[in-house]
């Protein structure tokens, strides 16, 4: 039997996992079960769905090449669904956010130190965000060589939070620290501060960071849908219809890039492992933080290092393993509230991180692209 | 390769700072090999910096995302306090 038969069998395989994770155990069901349908569908032998003109292929170009309408669209739905009332009034659990993101920078310079060129390397390290449109933007713009690996691997560990984060949760923090018990006093937000803050967070994030400015700015329009007050109707169908008919699409736009050939590589076994380590890393980053921040406050004061944890863009997934992981070492634990608003964060810092990454190696990428244009006109 | 350029195009090129001549020759010796803009952007990359480059860009970029949402924190803090007065939830 040819190899390339092999690859194609082994992502049929692949596909029917997907599948099956996505119909019996409820993985993001939304996403993996295109990706698996996909998979299938690209990997049939004289199969004619990798051919320029074929539908999955034209969603790819229309969806994620030329303007990442789909990773961008899809955020409009997130920042529908996502309300920041719990970060507007606990402003602090921001920091979390900023610790959260440290697996990505670390997983960046280890792939680097290990021979990654830079482009790949900080597309490597944005796994760890657990952000997919994060993930998709800054390889598709940073023209990593990679892209269909670090999709793939970035939605599959998005998929696998709840088994992955409980094991880093428990092996960073001791069951003493797991058990400290928070009170949390809901603070009211006024209508004015919650449609303040997504005009308040693009401008900020725009300003700081330009190459973030499309992911903030549509996720910070879909909240401004939501806390409008005069949208409830499109508010809705952004969380309702828009955020799973595109993720839908996204997962089969994805799908070309599935082909056994192309994507069964030993450099995706590398991708798959520099990810892993990006997001154990970006879980830990966050409960060190506050075991950090715990050395200086009161014995009463004391934060629940399991928040920090929660600190990763994958909500509100990550926030329910934080309640969980506080739960089954504290019954009367209740950290979601705060886990929540840490959640929040993250999502708004791994944007934040990937447009800060693009900003420092876009004006190379931009400038190799032209000069390749240029040769392409004359050669 | 650099000579199949128009000059005004290498001028331009060159404007940007980024790239130089003889990485210019090389994006186009690559080109015509027939390697992808991926490819050709990682060589450029490696050439340009170091591995170790990597350590100053993460550390910086992360220096700068923890004063950025420093920023956000200070805002909110403000935003909370100017309208905290008409509470209207």
């Amino acid at each position: 039997m040819d190899t390339e038969l092999v690859y194609q069998l082994i992502m049929i395989v692949v596909g029917f996992i997907l599948i099956y994770l996505a119909i019996k155990k409820e993985m993001e069901p939304t996403l993996l079960l295109p990706m698996g349908f996909g998979a299938i569908l690209v990997n049939l032998p004289g199969s004619v769905m990798l051919e320029e003109h074929a539908i999955l292929q034209w969603l790819y170009s229309v969806g994620i090449e030329s303007a990442e309408a789909f990773p961008l669209l899809l955020f409009i739905g997130i920042g529908a669904m996502i309300d920041f009332g719990p970060l507007i009034s606990k402003p602090w659990l921001i920091f979390i956010g900023a610790a959260g993101q440290g697996g990505i920078f670390i997983s960046m310079i280890i792939a680097s130190l290990l021979g990654f060129p830079l482009n790949d390397a900080a597309s490597i390290g944005i796994i760890g965000a657990a952000d997919g449109p994060t993930a998709i933007l800054v390889s598709q713009r940073l023209s990593s060589n990679y892209v269909a690996a670090i999709l793939v691997v970035a939605y599959c560990y998005m998929a696998l939070v709840p088994m992955i984060q409980p094991v880093v949760l428990k092996a960073t923090t001791t069951k003493k620290e797991r058990a400290i018990k928070m009170h949390y006093s809901a603070g009211s937000i006024s209508k004015t501060t919650r449609i303040l803050f997504p005009i308040a967070t693009t401008i900020v994030c725009g300003l700081l960071a330009p190459d973030s400015a499309a992911l903030v700015g549509m996720l910070m329009f879909g909240n401004l849908l939501r806390e409008c007050g005069v949208l409830d109707s499109l508010s809705r169908a952004a969380q309702d219809m828009l955020s799973p008919l595109i993720t839908l699409m996204l997962g089969l736009a994805i799908s070309p890039m599935m082909s056994g050939p192309a994507l069964l590589q030993p450099a995706t076994l590398m991708i798959m492992a520099f990810g892993l380590v990006a997001f154990i890393f970006d879980t830990a980053c966050g409960v060190i933080f506050l075991k950090i921040v715990n050395i200086f406050l009161p014995k009463d004061k004391k934060i629940n290092p399991l928040i920090g944890g929660a600190g990763i863009s994958a909500f509100p997934m990550s926030s329910r393993v934080v309640q969980k992981v506080g739960i089954e070492a504290n019954k009367q634990n209740h950290l979601l509230p705060f886990a929540l608003g840490a959640n929040v964060s993250g999502q708004i810092a791994s944007v934040l991180a990937g447009g800060l990454l693009m900003s420092s190696l876009i004006p190379h990428v931009e400038s190799v692209t032209s000069a390749v244009s240029a040769f392409s006109a004359v050669l | 390769m650099i000579e199949k350029l128009d000059t005004a195009v290498v001028d331009q090129l060159l404007e940007s700072g980024e790239l130089t001549e003889a990485q210019i020759d090389m994006i186009g010796e690559m080109y015509a090999a027939g390697n992808s803009t991926s490819e050709i952007v990682s060589a450029v990359l490696e050439e340009n910096y170091h591995a170790s480059a990597s350590v100053g860009i993460g550390f910086s970029s992360w220096g700068l995302l923890a004063c950025a949402l420093g920023i956000l924190f200070v805002v909110l803090v403000v935003l909370n306090k100017i309208t905290g007065k008409k509470k209207d939830e």
